[in-house]
């Protein structure tokens, strides 16, 4: 039995622009907690990137200007990342890293940045920034408790054609097979636990591996504590 | 004609409504300015300004910086109309401005107009061609809900500039060292040289690892702090270059560092203090300040640092930080001065809301800022309030701070107690605005029951 689990943080020091970098400790604490090891392996620009030797792939928000930096490497591995999501990797993607799965970027200048290509849809840069806190049901959470995700979304544009399966009620998002999309910016993992249980219980069951949630720790008791504070009376978004 | 007349009823305004206000019992700092730009929007590009207008901004370092020039140009005698109350945006500015200037002859009544700005203020504020000199603390990451990113405030800067501009800039940070290669006119560049308070690597994330030029990753022989530090590109010219004002030995046992052959020494042992040291002591000897005059400024007349009243609890002294969220450096600075202090220590941090400006409950900040420096076994217990303590507790506890030291409080009320009870050593208190009044109240009820 794997007792293991490999994390890629790809462009650990150019895509972590809003605390992205507590995604990858929270997948870590929670792989551990289940007694599997976790190795991370922190992937700069320039280093040689390998698609198939991780079970976990993350990538965060940027700015844009390395958001294009990063796009301008990763065309290469183009057919790598798309056999790998296809093959059943799990890729957590996170804030505008999305938008590079997509066929392009259009900007305000009408110019357009050509995506990886992978997924159909597109990104449009918006007249002005994006910036609201966004609470959604995710009905994919086989449970009603934590089904409401906490989301904080900070980018220039929006996900334009996106016909694939969602994991919440609004575009920036996306599920196909093991491969999670979704716009929102910052810790998600850690703010959201019932959300990173469900993304580790389906790479544990992928694994062959056993995932008992362990909802005695404090992430929970902070996310509860938020719901109530923030969500239950709230009419954001 | 009717531009004069105009010009001299907007000053007219602005002074009588600054009397009114203070009739009232009111500030009065923001309102005049208002009324008057009502009546003349364009009045601030009539008035006649000083020889010097000199503004400086940045992410953090700004309010420091204006106040320590001011206190060395007035100690030469000159007269400096600043933004002491910090205020910048465009209605405040015009207070300032417009009662400090002459309603006949529109001409200011000040050797220097000093101000700490906002940048995205700046072009609405001044037309091209009044400020005379620029200086720019740092870029990092700030309140991102309103700023989104460090180099959307860095292009809002550059947007701000023009010919006429002498640009003072902190080459330590990559970004604005950008502007070296870019701006084609005066620039003068600060800095602090290797000290032994760096790293030699970070654990937390920095912005602008990479050569803006060729994206190869700088080599840092040194971080102060952040991605401020002493770096070049090993495969192209982007480098930190010669700096013109360098801070080298920099010692805050002593409170002591040197520029070139001047030794100075710091108001505050900390290292920021070195920063807004060494900008003072640049752009004093940019306004051909006598360089003794200078020195006198800051090492025999020092300037009083902000303090606020000191407290005490059961004979334990209570300081009271600042406590800057959403600006992971700042916040840092505050956790460094901590684990600098010898000997037992208690923190206190938290706070009710993420910010004073928006609703917005993002809560990323907290993932960038190095919690892990309190990792101190000095630190006796982390008492923690506030509508966020538990996203606070899994940060610490993602830093690998123990259980056991930390401490939640769920009523305010009980916090004294609970410190009198659970906690040994001198308290520093790191609470955001909206829990330091609430603080200093109930430590002023004990001073009272003391009293009685």
């Amino acid at each position: 039995m794997k007792k293991v689990i490999k994390i890629a943080h790809i462009y650990h020091d150019l895509l972590n622009l809003y605390g992205e970098n507590g995604n990858v400790r929270a997948l870590r604490t929670f792989i551990e907690r289940q007694g599997v090891d976790c190795e991370v392996h922190n992937i700069s620009f320039g280093d040689k990137l390998d698609f198939s030797s991780y079970d976990l792939y993350y990538m965060g928000s940027g700015m844009e200007e390395a958001e294009y930096m990063a796009l301008s490497e990763l065309y290469d591995y183009k057919n790598d990342i798309k056999n790998a999501i296809e093959n059943g990797k799990t890729f957590l993607i996170t804030g505008n890293a999305m938008e590079m799965f997509g066929t392009k970027i259009r900007l305000r200048s009408t110019r357009n940045v050509a995506g990886l290509d992978i997924f159909e849809y597109n990104a449009v840069e918006s007249e002005s920034r994006n910036v609201s806190e966004l609470f959604y049901e995710c009905e994919e959470l086989p449970i009603d408790e934590g089904r409401d995700v906490v989301g904080f979304k900070n980018c220039n544009s929006n996900i334009m054609n996106n016909t694939y399966d969602r994991m919440f009620k609004f575009p920036d998002n996306i599920h196909y097979k093991n491969f999670y999309g979704m716009m929102f910016v910052g810790p998600v993992c850690v703010r959201n636990p019932y959300f990173t249980d469900y993304i580790l219980e389906n790479l544990f069951d992928e694994l062959g591996l056993k995932y008992e949630p362990r909802t005695d720790t404090i992430e929970y008791k902070a996310y509860h504590e938020f719901v109530n504070n923030f969500i239950r009376n709230s009419n954001l978004d | 004609m009717v531009i004069r007349m105009r010009t001299t009823l907007a000053i007219m305004i602005c002074k009588f409504v600054t009397f009114i206000c203070h009739l009232f019992k009111k500030n009065g700092t923001v309102y005049p300015g208002e009324r008057a730009i009502k009546f003349f929007p364009k009045v601030l590009g009539k008035i006649d300004y000083p020889e010097y207008v000199v503004v400086v901004t940045g992410s953090s370092g700004k309010g420091s910086s204006v106040s320590m020039i001011a206190h060395i140009l007035e100690n030469t005698g000159k007269k400096v109309i600043w933004n002491k109350s910090g205020s910048n945006i465009l209605n405040a500015i015009s207070t300032l401005v417009l009662n400090n200037t002459s309603t006949f002859s529109h001409k200011m009544n000040a050797d220097v107009l000093l101000l700490e700005m906002d940048e995205r203020f700046i072009k609405e504020t001044f037309a091209p061609g009044t400020i005379t000199h620029l200086c720019i603390t740092n870029i990092t990451r700030d309140q991102p809900a309103r700023n989104a990113h460090p180099l959307m405030v860095f292009d809002s800067i550059t947007e701000n500039l023009d010919e006429n501009i002498h640009l003072v800039l902190n080459v330590d940070d990559p970004v604005l060292n950008r502007i070296k290669y870019a701006y084609r006119n005066e620039i003068t560049t600060f800095g602090i040289a290797k000290t032994k308070y760096d790293a030699k690597s970070l654990s937390y994330p920095v912005d602008f690892a990479y050569c803006p030029a060729c994206h190869t990753k700088l080599e840092y022989s040194s971080y102060h702090y952040g991605h401020l530090g002493v770096y070049n590109c090993p495969r192209c010219s982007f480098s930190r270059g010669k700096v013109e004002y360098e801070a080298e030995a920099v010692d805050l046992d002593k409170g002591t560092f040197k520029i070139q052959e001047d030794e100075l020494k710091l108001n505050k042992k900390v290292f920021f203090a070195v920063y807004y040291t060494t900008l003072a002591y640049t752009i004093c000897n940019l306004l051909d300040i006598d360089r003794e005059k200078i020195l006198e400024g800051i090492n025999e007349k020092m300037m009083e640092t902000k303090r606020g009243k000191t407290y005490s609890l059961d004979n334990r002294e209570i300081e009271m930080l600042e406590s800057k969220n959403e600006n992971a450096l700042s916040y840092l600075q505050s956790l460094n001065y901590i684990k600098m202090q010898k000997g037992k220590k208690t923190v206190v941090m938290g706070f009710e809301n993420v910010s004073r400006r928006y609703s917005y409950n993002d809560l990323s900040w907290l993932w960038d800022v190095d919690f892990e420096v309190l990792n101190d076994e000095q630190i006796d217990k982390i008492f923690l309030i506030g509508r966020f303590k538990y996203d606070v507790t899994v940060r610490l506890e993602y830093a690998g701070i123990k259980d056991d030291k930390i401490v939640l409080v769920d009523e305010l009320e009980n916090l004294l107690g609970s410190i009198k009870e659970n906690s040994k050593g001198k308290i520093f208190t790191m609470v955001c605005f909206d829990m330091t009044e609430a603080i200093t109240n109930l430590l002023k009820e004990v001073d009272d029951e003391k009293g009685n």
